[in-house]
């Protein structure tokens, strides 16, 4: 119990920290919402008074804290550049709303192809004895892990967009119109986020076994007749997998929190496309509350790693 | 180690790309389609590169705004492809001798896309609010000058201005929106224009349908247009490949050379409205000295930087006025020639003291990238001259606070557009403008502007600009570069896609072919 408030406490300080580093770096950098919507047709009137509609007159400490004390109470704001009907500002609530799906949809896709290839991948790689497998499955993956995430969305589009014609590049369809659509074009995007996060866990799966075959209990297990399979199996993979886990509770953050390059490559309105938008159109609600939620991102599923430690290993708990 | 070693390969066969496609540029039109028959019907996905700003007229401000807007929207009066003003909601209109009092006669039986007729009232309201006689805010600022809107009858408005200016009809382009809807523009956009609104998608591009009502018959051809917000400039080239977009109007000279190769586009290519310079900031050391700007026209190889970024497509000038506005264009490219003269600049910055040239910092927005382009050549022509140019990227947002409203630069390349008017230009080179962003000081220059406003003479006041053009490139208040063009993707089966020397996306006119 001590642990899970230790752990909400570390949650809530990070939260506000960043809120507060975020903050303060978009009131050092240069321009904003103003800036961005008149952009060179500003005049110092209009300037005035689209500042006064937004309530950016108001001095940066007080915008803070009207800002923070209304994300607390479940209110996280409105947009200044995206408006919803008469008049009326965007929820960012609503406007991260109808992206999050995509993301997490993504991510969800991604994160089964990584699963599904790289374990079979690490323990096949790990039980080869084979020098030639070695060294070309040792160089393929040295190479996905290598090509950068944008020319890799790049090839992929040849190959499957152009080339084979499987998908439309550019034609992605929202889940709103029609489903099979999304997830039909959702798996070229997801194959390229995939490509080098596949390698790297099969990679450290293969590692990790290695290490844990050379370990004592190994060799007990076999001479007491245990199978190679269960050996394999039921002891090796069990144990190789603890860093493994860690590895992609890391890989999960990353994707979840917005794979901002590959939406980027693919056309995907996700939440990292929102972010790159919303920077540089200055809009700073938006921004920090996406902000936050790849915070919030990666320290839940670091918490999630941690109890997913205790269920595979459960001397950990009792430490 | 190893990564780093294959991004620099990547690097090199991508720039070998780049090469390749420049040496094959010419961007002539290939495959003309006017000659074949235009069906009705169908619909277009236009790829567009940013999202749009605001979907009222009167607020909107971005071009890439603009440019769709103009299918929804139209004013009294509107521009066409040739530059001209056309009647539009007017069916005519008359200017007092003394310029003060406009008098525009209704187009009978103009329909908004919510049916209702366009009324003097509607045309009242829209002017007022767009030139702040509404709420004291003009939203559009050339028309702040109106001093009143007046309802003479059913079909006629009189509008009274507070000072004579000939360049102000084209003001009047402003859109005309039904009474008391300024508030839900931004939401449900009503105008009268070829095609009506249908809907937004933040991040992903606006729908709309074709206006069965539409005043001017047997326009718009399409039913359906959609402008979708691509990724980025370099994913557009795999959409268009790939068919989800139909119409792509930003190619780089490189990509309409690949885009031709495929066969299945037509790429048509004609001079923009942007005046593209390198931009100096007369305030500064050394900069404040003539004889240090006038180096820096001279080392500029403009020949060159229009065969390394524009594939030989741009026009070259030698001042800020379009050569497609001819009435007012003069020809100044012999100031200081069109190549190089690396011994006259340094002779130059001889005289100016900085016999061993200077360090200067050109600010150019990243997210232009023929603007970047056109700086990485540049940078190396001012090294030929002695002059050791640096290229700070800036992100928009940081160039509009630092350079365009801060002023707080040394040199930066971008591009200033017309607007329609002439006028538009060359107003920002006045001293007290608050465009004047390259702080330029001239007294026979502010002058002389001084008459050409007031000259209601056309044929002067095509003088005066003529002189203001001379002042500002023999006092080398900027490095003029050239006129860019605009190469725009089609696919092979469509036609009736015209170029407007503003900057529009007309979808009225373009048309499936059988």
């Amino acid at each position: 119990m001590k642990y899970f408030i230790k752990k909400l406490a570390t949650l809530i300080m990070t939260l506000f920290i960043v809120s507060v580093a975020a903050f303060i770096a978009f009131q050092i950098i240069p321009g904003d919402v103003v800036t961005s919507i008149l952009g060179t047709e500003a005049t110092p009137e209009r300037e005035v008074q689209l500042r006064q509609e937004l309530g950016l007159d108001q001095p940066p400490v007080k915008r803070y804290f009207s800002w923070m004390v209304g994300v607390l109470q479940g209110d996280l704001g409105v947009s200044y550049r995206y408006s919803k009907n008469m008049n009326e500002m965007m929820p960012v609530a609503e406007l991260i709303g109808d992206k999050l799906p995509v993301t997490l949809w993504l991510a969800a896709i991604s994160l089964m192809l990584i699963v599904a290839v790289s374990i079979p991948l690490g323990v096949f790689w790990a039980k080869s004895r084979s020098k030639v497998l070695d060294a070309v499955l040792g160089v393929t993956t040295q190479t996905a892990m290598a090509v950068p995430a944008f020319f890799l969305g790049i090839l992929v589009t040849y190959l499957f967009g152009i080339f084979l014609k499987w998908f439309t590049p550019g034609g992605y369809v929202s889940y709103q119109e029609n489903m099979g659509g999304f997830l039909g074009y959702l798996v070229f995007p997801a194959i390229s986020i995939a490509i080098p996060k596949i390698a790297m866990t099969a990679r450290f799966l293969r590692n990790s076994m290695l290490t844990e075959m050379d370990a004592d209990y190994v060799r007990t297990a076999y001479s007491k007749g245990c199978s190679d399979r269960r050996v394999m199996y039921g002891h090796v993979l069990r144990n190789a997998m603890m860093p493994v886990v860690t590895f992609l509770g890391m890989i999960i953050a990353e994707i979840i929190a917005g794979s901002i390059v590959v939406e980027q490559v693919f056309g995907l309105p996700g939440i990292g496309r929102l972010l790159i938008s919303s920077i540089s159109t200055r809009d700073f609600p938006v921004v920090q509350i996406l902000i936050l939620y790849i915070t919030f991102v990666v320290i839940f599923v670091y918490f999630l790693v941690d109890i997913l430690y205790r269920i595979i290993d459960p001397r950990i708990s009792s430490k | 180690m190893r990564k780093k070693l294959l991004s620099y390969l990547l690097m090199a066969f991508l720039t070998m790309a780049a090469l390749g496609g420049c040496a094959g540029g010419t961007g002539e039109s290939s495959g003309d389609n006017s000659s074949k028959e235009p069906v009705y019907g169908g619909s277009v996905v236009v790829g567009i590169q940013q999202d749009v700003d605001s979907l009222d007229p009167h607020k909107a401000t971005a071009a890439g705004t603009k440019e769709i807007l103009f299918n929804i929207f139209e004013g009294l009066v509107k521009a066409d492809e040739n530059g001209n003003l056309v009647k539009a909601i007017a069916s005519d209109y008359t200017i007092s001798e003394d310029g003060l009092v406009y008098t525009f006669t209704l187009r009978e039986n103009v329909k908004f896309h919510n049916g209702n007729v366009v009324t003097a009232e509607d045309v009242e309201y829209s002017l007022e609010r767009a030139s702040g006689l509404l709420d004291g805010t003009p939203l559009i600022s050339s028309l702040k000058t109106l001093t009143s809107v007046d309802i003479i009858d059913n079909q006629t408005v009189q509008v009274t201005v507070g000072s004579a200016n000939t360049e102000l009809i084209y003001s009047f382009t402003a859109a005309i929106i039904p009474k008391g809807s300024g508030e839900d523009e931004q939401a449900d956009p009503i105008g009268t224009g070829p095609f009506s609104f249908v809907s937004y998608t933040p991040q992903e591009g606006i729908v709309i349908a074709k206006n069965a009502d539409y005043w001017q018959e047997g326009l718009p051809y399409l039913d359906e247009v959609k402008f979708k917000i691509v990724n980025s400039p370099d994913t557009a080239l795999m959409d268009l490949q790939g068919g989800s977009i139909d119409i792509y109007p930003y190619l780089t000279d490189s990509q309409a050379a690949e885009v031709k190769n495929t066969g299945d586009f037509q790429v048509l290519a004609a001079p923009s409205d942007v005046v593209q310079a390198l931009f100096l900031n007369n305030a500064v050391e050394p900069l404040n000295n003539v004889k240090v700007r006038q180096a820096i026209c001279y080392a500029l190889d403009k020949e060159s930087i229009n065969t390394f970024v524009a594939g030989g497509n741009a026009t070259l000038v030698g001042s800020a006025m379009l050569p497609s506005l001819k009435d007012y264009y003069v020809e100044l490219n012999d100031v200081y020639g069109t190549t190089a003269n690396v011994e006259k600049a340094k002779e130059l910055l001889k005289d100016a003291g900085y016999p061993d040239g200077f360090d200067l910092k050109i600010m150019v927005p990243s997210n232009y990238a023929f603007h970047m382009q056109t700086a990485e050549v540049a940078v190396e022509q001012l090294k030929a001259a002695g002059i050791n140019a640096t290229i700070d990227a800036v992100e928009w947002n940081t160039w509009l606070t630092e350079c365009y409203q801060g002023r707080n630069y040394e040199a930066t390349i971008c591009g200033i557009t017309c607007d329609m008017t002439p006028g538009y230009l060359l107003n920002r080179f006045q001293t007290e403008s608050s465009k004047n962003f390259i702080n330029f000081k001239n007294a026979e220059y502010d002058a002389a502007y001084l008459k050409a406003q007031e000259s209601l003479d056309l044929k002067e006041k095509a003088d005066y600009y003529g002189q203001l053009q001379k002042i500002l490139v023999e006092d080398a208040g900027t490095a003029f570069i050239q006129v860019p063009p605009i190469t725009i993707a089609m696919k092979k089966e469509l036609g009736g896609y015209k170029f407007y020397p503003i900057y529009v996306q007309d979808m009225s006119t373009v048309y499936y072919t059988k």
